[in-house]
């Protein structure tokens, strides 16, 4: 894949011409100040500057920006709210960035066929506030009411609805890097609407979902929302150990008692509390909680009329039993973990992320996470192991989250830390650690990555995947200029290279 | 949070924030846009977490300071409506709020003789040649009657710079004639020190503070009164921090005395014709101090007086953009004004009531002429509607 070496000023002003041809001025940012906030974020990858960052508000201000980047071979790394943790939206050196956070129109909440259309700068905060107005809701994530659905949908997130459905991605228009639009759902039919994902031929939105923008740029989605029932209970139930807390959920899930479970390690949900800074100093071993805390809290979510609920509650209580666990009192949850079940309320009843109060404790520290899908007999193995490589380290808190995915078939793990910014030789351990981490898991677990990062490993290890995956990135990119700096396609080696 | 002077002091502040531009808008569901800046141009940097991603790059040597970074900065309005949201920020030891991070940058600026062209230039020429310490109006000249030693009450009055100003200080001592109180005017050096603070001039603030505090402590008996939000904000959570001994002054909002003295009878309400009045929240009164109710409480009971709120009111309302001293965006200010008038319009009410000087100032200046007069402070407004 060939492109573009050097950029000299002559260059970066016969380009910033072309693209005022066709964008408002303003909206092309090239203020030194405006290149340098975007050209990093909290995770670990390298500082790299754009030489524009470009905020369109229609599609085909996505599609002049895409001709002209295409024709100059200049890199182009979208983003369509901005929040980065993982490094998927840092830009390469002089390329472009294009922020969509401006398109920001919810186009169609139709209400007949449960389906939302969408544009990819929407945040979670003002969809969620407009489903409700209507009595629906759609799936949540644990990122901030800031993050796009959009953005996390393509990313297939954990969230409010995972149990049973995989992602909620419906139907996408994608402006590819010639500049051709491409409708991948039942609106490539003309005239259809954007309610169905799959046709008689290939799913194309797949090819777009975790492909990080290395593949053709978003603009539109139509996305599944689901009604709001009548009656919504959560179950709040704590267990001693991880084994009992995956028996527990999975019995929920193949008895269908639960629309969603959420299991929470210690770390994690009294790290919502006030306290927990002052708690951890004293505990660092992950699997040693403090006395009269239990070891998990799991999360469980239940919705119909109110006969179904008020008998799934009653369900739930005895498979807890079951396995050792039991149903926390509401003085046990006002005492040991008030924040967290505020901020749980918020997230499972009223259908929105939590408020700022929850997020606080992202303050910290720099969040640093791993992330594998495993099937649930070896996640529950895996749990220790990943526990104790952390612990090993010295880093402190560590806090996992975790729940089924597509009925119980397999288990999310997300396992993370805070560490204070300053304590740089601490961050790069563990950020190697999980390197490492991720092949022995893949290996001895049989546990794979959710998302790729920057600088994975595993890469070379998927072999006639990946192959045709580039055969697929070079038949649409040749140029290679859709975020090469995430280096997910170009630093590995293919078989028809060798 | 004690004052801080360098960049280092926040690094790991800085480092938390998650790029998830929260911080620009109010609470869910309305999700209202509160940033001005961030509302006029939609980008990361202009949000108060583009400021600490700008602070971030300094901090690790990726860019150096320079003029426009001056002007964004100094264009930020300092509504605090940031401060109010993000709890990620503030978490972490020294505990500073975005906005304080923010007049960091400024006073690093300034360190640096980096400063926009206009007002900012200004002050700083009059701070370098000590004219600012040395107040701006002749107020003795306006309003002889009063006098500090005997009074009933002391209005805090040194940053009375301007002839609309005057205005309503003269309503302020109109209205406590009425109530048969005698008041007296402080006005010592010239400035309190919070526009000091506000813009980044930090290295001539413990002086001017330290005077200031001096010449309080000699006021007897009577209350102090604020009529500027800004200048009781920043005595009280900024003095405290400078002087060890703060903490026997008792100091109060004049809204806040003059609902009392609506409800003890002192002052009384004639009766008027009818009128529909919206209330712009001040930030610095709203966010700042926490005063939403006194002044709303103050019109409903004044006769005839209809209370209409705007879309955005309260922890929700929107600044007028009166402490934006730079154009990093052309016609910010003016936009910013017209953003909330425009809001005010809506409600169909036929007075916009403010209780902050600067306030009125920007919207009468958005206004023009011709219109300006649709705009009074809450003093003024209550001094037309009492015996």
């Amino acid at each position: 894949m060939e492109r573009r070496k050097g950029f000299t000023e002559r260059d970066r002003a016969v380009v910033y011409k072309e693209l005022k041809n066709f964008i408002d001025e303003n909206k092309i940012k090239i203020d030194e100040n405006v290149l340098v906030t975007y050209a990093f974020d909290s995770s670990p990858t390298p500082f790299s500057k754009p030489s524009f960052v470009i905020l369109p508000k229609t599609r085909d201000e996505v599609v002049h920006t895409l001709i002209i980047a295409n024709k100059y071979k200049i890199p182009v790394t979208v983003m369509s709210g901005g929040i980065n943790v993982s490094g998927h939206c840092v830009p390469s050196e002089e390329g472009i960035v294009l922020d969509l956070r401006d398109m920001d129109r919810i186009l169609e909440i139709n209400t007949s066929s449960n389906y939302a259309v969408i544009e990819p700068g929407v945040i979670f905060d003002r969809l969620t506030a407009a489903l409700a107005g209507k009595g629906y809701r759609c799936h949540i994530p644990t990122a901030p009411g800031g993050a796009t659905p959009l953005g996390n949908y393509l990313l297939k997130p954990s969230g409010s609805l995972s149990t049973r459905h995989l992602d909620s991605i419906l139907d996408l228009e994608v402006v590819m890097p010639d500049g051709t639009v491409v409708n991948t759902g039942s609106s490539q039919f003309p005239g259809v609407g954007n309610f169905l994902r799959y046709g008689p031929l290939p799913d194309l939105s797949g090819l777009f979902c975790c492909a990080y923008g290395t593949l053709g740029i978003v603009t539109k989605a139509s996305i599944r929302i689901y009604p709001i029932n009548e009656s919504t209970k959560i179950n709040i139930s704590a267990f001693e150990n991880y084994t009992a807390s995956v028996d527990f959920v999975k019995d929920l899930i193949n008895h269908n008692v639960c629309e969603h479970c959420i299991i929470w390690s210690w770390g994690h949900y009294r790290s919502y509390e006030i306290t927990f800074p002052e708690e951890m100093k004293s505990h660092t071993n992950p699997t040693e909680p403090p006395e009269n805390i239990p070891y998990n809290i799991v999360t469980t979510f239940i919705s119909g009329y109110e006969e179904m609920t008020t008998l799934n509650e009653e369900i739930c209580a005895k498979v807890a039993k079951k396995y050792g666990g039991r149903v926390l009192s509401e003085e046990e949850i006002e005492l040991l973990l008030p924040t967290a079940h505020s901020s749980w309320t918020e997230f499972y009843k009223d259908y929105r992320q939590p408020r700022m109060e929850g997020a606080k404790k992202f303050g910290m520290g720099r969040y640093l996470a791993w992330i594998v899908h495993a099937e649930p007999k070896d996640i529950v193995n895996l749990e220790r192991w990943a526990l104790g490589k952390l612990h090993d380290i010295g880093v402190n808190p560590i806090c996992y989250y975790s729940m089924p995915f597509d009925f119980g078939r397999s288990m999310f793990f997300r396992l993370f830390t805070y560490i204070k910014p300053e304590n740089k030789e601490l961050i790069n351990k563990a950020q190697r650690t999980f390197k490492e981490m991720y092949d022995i898991a893949i290996t001895r677990y049989k546990a794979i990555p959710l998302r790729y990062r920057y600088g994975a490993d595993w890469l070379g290890s998927i072999g006639q995947y990946y192959n045709l995956l580039r055969k697929i990135k070079n038949a649409i990119d040749p140029n290679n200029i859709l975020n090469p700096n995430l280096k997910l396609f170009g630093e590995v080696e293919n078989e028809d290279s060798k | 949070m004690k004052i801080l002077n360098d960049l280092k002091d926040i690094s790991n502040s800085v480092a938390t924030c998650l790029k998830c531009s929260m911080c620009t808008y109010g609470e869910w569901p309305d999700n209202a846009p509160l940033c001005p800046i961030y509302f006029h141009d939609k980008c990361f940097t202009h949000s108060a977490g583009g400021f600490m991603y700008i602070v971030r790059a300094l901090l690790d040597s990726k860019m150096d300071y320079n003029k426009s970074m001056a002007n964004l900065a100094f264009t930020c309005t300092g509504c605090g409506a940031c401060d109010d949201i993000c709890k990620i920020i503030p978490f972490s030891s020294p505990h500073a709020s975005p906005s304080d991070i923010i007049r960091l940058l400024r006073y690093q600026l300034v360190k640096r003789n980096i400063i926009p062209t206009g007002k900012i230039e200004d002050i700083y020429k009059r701070v370098k040649s000590k004219s600012f310490f040395r107040g701006h109006f002749p107020i003795s000249r306006t309003l002889e009657k009063v006098r500090n030693d005997k009074s009933d009450i002391t209005i805090f009055a040194e940053c009375l710079h301007s002839d609309k100003e005057i205005k309503i200080y003269e309503s302020a001592f109109r209205v406590f004639e009425k109530m048969g109180l005698s008041a007296g005017i402080f006005s010592g050096e010239g400035c309190c020190g919070s526009t000091l603070y506000d813009y980044g001039f930090w290295d001539s603030l413990n002086e001017i503070v330290e005077k200031t505090f001096k010449q309080m402590r000699q006021i007897r008996g009577g209350q102090i009164l604020f009529i500027n939000p800004h200048c009781q904000e920043f005595v009280r959570e900024v003095y405290p921090q400078i002087i060890p001994e703060y903490g026997d002054i008792t100091i109060l909002h004049i809204s806040e005395f003059l609902l009392k003295s609506l409800k003890n009878g002192t002052l009384k309400a004639k009766k008027n014709s009818r009128i529909k009045v919206s209330y712009h929240d001040p930030c610095h009164l709203g966010r700042g101090l926490g005063i939403y109710d006194a002044p709303r409480i103050l019109l409903s009971s004044l006769d005839g007086v209809e209370l209409i709120e705007m879309e955005r009111n309260r922890g929700n309302s929107f600044c007028c953009g009166a402490r934006s001293v730079n154009n990093y965006f052309q016609g910010f200010l003016e936009s910013t004004a017209w953003n909330r008038i425009e809001e005010f319009k809506k409600t169909k009410a036929e007075l916009l009531v403010t209780a902050c000087p600067y306030c009125k100032e920007a919207f009468q200046n958005a206004l023009g002429a011709d219109q300006k007069g649709i705009v009074l402070d809450l003093i003024e407004f209550v001094d037309s509607r009492t015996d």
